[in-house]
């Protein structure tokens, strides 16, 4: 590693952690309903929004109503960006006349923006008219990300109240989520990257004059749309000269904010932030970096907060981190590193003032190897997905570190509130564990836990891993699996395995070379999604339930201290455990293959 | 055109997610 690593993981990680408590601060005061300075502006906005709705702010839901007013209110907005994207091109706002997106596709795509995975079976520029990106898929940014944390801040309430069966209204938590947080953060970076110069205009597609004229050979088509053939039996060509280029342009500054925010990820362009449109300068990289993770991790000090004891907060942000940190160096390191294969041609792979030296494959100059890997392990921590380096390209272990984040079930940091509700499931059992050792019965913050929220937690945590492998399984058996790798062996079921690790995590990125726009991977990643959303989030809201009817114990002699280093430790290790118990055969077979070949080892 | 089978597809899975809930609950209260 060179020491301009070590100074961008410095700077990036120490931005980030001067962040976390005034974010996090002003996110408790919001779902507190206290004054946070935008009240003014936004109070009225917000009391009309509940008028309009019929909502009563102050009439709280029991865990059940909670639990349903979310799927009722994701079900209307999965069907409203299916229905958008079906009737795109009877629909204004396409000036390119862009057709209807194909049904599968369609239903991937709405319940990939809704499930806040945000995985892209289409090119963005070349399927989506602006209306689509606009009222289908940038809204369902904000609202996938609201309704996470929403959850999140009901499971809170579940810890911080006593003998209570209400645990808060979804639609007030929505709102503000949106309302408070999301908006005026998108706002502000939204302008910071125009600055930068992100795109953002409803202009059509512009058409430049190319510098030097391209020429290329085509097959001659009939009527029919077969290639015509001459007396040998050749295909007959045409030669083309192709004089100018068609630039896409678009609302892009807008989805790229709230894209990052949100943990969404979902490029508005089909290279997402590796496009110059989207993240064109150092600057612009590191501010769209630092959205990946700022949300969630100020979360963890909002959870302090809101139980009354800053120090849980932060056990569970140093857990977060100190994985999150080792793996920013094992990536980097990796990247960094010389490939036997080139070394052995004499290639020189060293950094030095001239290159970056290291693995450059499918990675952005500007950016280079630090940055690159940088984004690569916080976008998979987090369960953003936007990438601004091909993944496919990283070293097998490269790969394999941002593989493997996503498989530890998205708490490292994780989506906005989806991660740290994750997180918190380890938590339980992580003191489940504890209390088998000394013989008690486990709590935490207060609230004993017992066998209905340990099979929660245990549903919450196994039904990710499941999707992963048994899809996986599914899918290298079918020819309709099959058929989409392009690359043979380990390599192409690394890619397979990526892309159920990304669905069934709500992460959205792709490791590329595999060609997912298809009727099978259009649905089974689709189903993947949609179960890994929602049959988690209806778990989590039932411990908030439970949770909250229970009284809180006092602090006694035998409780266990869940804001030490040894907690902080042991939930560690029950993450990583459980990760890699899980997934170590599966990654066998993928990338530590791959390693081996790339070592010369048979 | 909007595919009736992909609409089915999605009733399906939330109507069936509704159920989970209650499912949950009996589960809570038999606990």
């Amino acid at each position: 590693m060179t020491s301009n690593s070590y100074l961008q993981i410095i700077c990036y990680v120490s931005t980030l952690l001067l962040l976390v408590k005034p974010l996090g601060w002003y996110m408790a005061r919001v779902y507190e309903d206290e004054s946070v300075g935008l009240n003014r502006l936004l109070a009225p906005v917000e009391t009309i929004l509940y008028r309009i709705s019929g909502i009563n702010p102050k009439q709280e839901m029991p865990w059940t109503d909670y639990a349903i007013a979310m799927l009722v209110f994701n079900a209307l907005g999965t069907l409203i960006v299916f229905t958008l994207q079906s009737l795109q091109a009877s629909l204004p706002f396409n000036p390119q006349s862009l057709p209807n997106v194909r049904p599968d596709s369609a239903f991937n795509t709405a319940v990939s923006f809704t499930s806040n995975t945000n995985w892209q079976g289409y090119s963005g520029e070349t399927t989506m008219s602006y209306l689509t990106q606009m009222l289908g898929l940038t809204v369902q940014n904000f609202l996938s990300a609201a309704t996470g944390m929403a959850t999140l801040v009901a499971l809170i309430r579940g810890f911080a109240r006593r003998n209570a069966d209400l645990i808060g209204n979804f639609w007030v938590d929505l709102t503000r989520s949106s309302l408070y947080i999301l908006m005026p953060l998108s706002l502000i970076l939204a302008l910071a990257l125009v600055g930068q110069g992100v795109v953002q205009t409803f202009n059509s597609y512009q058409s430049v004059p190319l510098v030097e004229f391209f020429n290329y050979e085509q097959a001659k088509l009939g009527d029919d749309g077969v290639a015509l053939q001459d007396s040998a039996g050749k295909p007959i060509m045409e030669s083309f000269t192709t004089k100018e280029q068609i630039i896409a342009v678009g609302p892009a500054a807008s989805q790229v904010a709230i894209k990052q925010l949100g943990t969404n990820g979902g490029g508005f362009f089909n290279v997402n932030s590796a496009h110059p449109f989207e993240n064109p300068t150092p600057l612009s990289n590191f501010l769209e970096m630092l959205a990946i993770l700022l949300i969630p991790a100020s979360l963890c000090y909002t959870f302090g907060m809101m139980v009354g004891d800053t120090r849980q907060g932060w056990a569970i942000m140093a857990a977060m981190t100190l994985i999150f940190i080792t793996l920013i160096f094992v990536t980097v390191a990796a990247e960094q590193s010389v490939n036997p294969a080139l070394a052995a041609l004499d290639i020189d792979q060293s950094a030095n003032i001239s290159q970056s030296g290291g693995n450059m494959e499918g990675k952005e100059t500007r950016f280079g190897i630090i940055n690159s890997a940088l984004w690569a392990v916080a976008t998979t921590a987090a369960s953003n997905g936007s990438v601004n380096a091909m993944h496919d390209s990283f070293t097998p272990i490269g790969g394999m570190v941002a593989m493997w984040l996503m498989q530890l079930g998205e708490v490292v940091f994780g989506g906005v509130g989806s991660g740290l509700y994750g997180m918190i499931m380890f938590a339980i059992v992580a003191v489940f564990v504890s209390g088998l050792m000394i013989g008690r019965t486990p709590e935490y913050l207060g609230k004993k836990i017992e066998a209905f929220e340990m099979k929660m937690a245990a549903i919450v945590i196994l039904i990710p891993p499941l999707i992963v492998l048994a899809g996986t399984a599914f899918a290298v058996m079918l020819a309709a699996g099959k058929a989409s790798v392009f690359n043979p062996g380990a390599h192409g079921f690394t890619e397979v395995l990526y892309a159920l690790s990304s669905a069934s995590n709500n992460n959205g990125s792709a490791f590329g070379g595999l060609s997912a726009n298809t009727p099978f991977y259009n649905g089974l990643l689709g189903l993947a999604m949609l179960f890994s959303r929602f049959w988690l989030a209806v778990p989590v809201l039932a411990i908030a339930g439970s949770l909250a009817a229970k009284k809180i114990v006092p602090v006694g002699p035998g409780t266990l201290p869940t804001h030490t280093p040894l907690f902080v430790t042991l939930l560690i290790g029950i993450v990583l455990l459980v990760g890699a118990l899980t997934f170590v055969p599966a990654l066998a077979l993928g990338p530590v293959v791959e390693h081996l070949q790339m070592l010369g080892i048979k | 055109m909007i595919s009736t089978y992909y609409l089915l597809l999605i009733l399906g899975f939330y109507a069936l997610t509704v159920a989970l809930v209650h499912v949950f609950e009996k589960l809570r209260d038999r606990l």
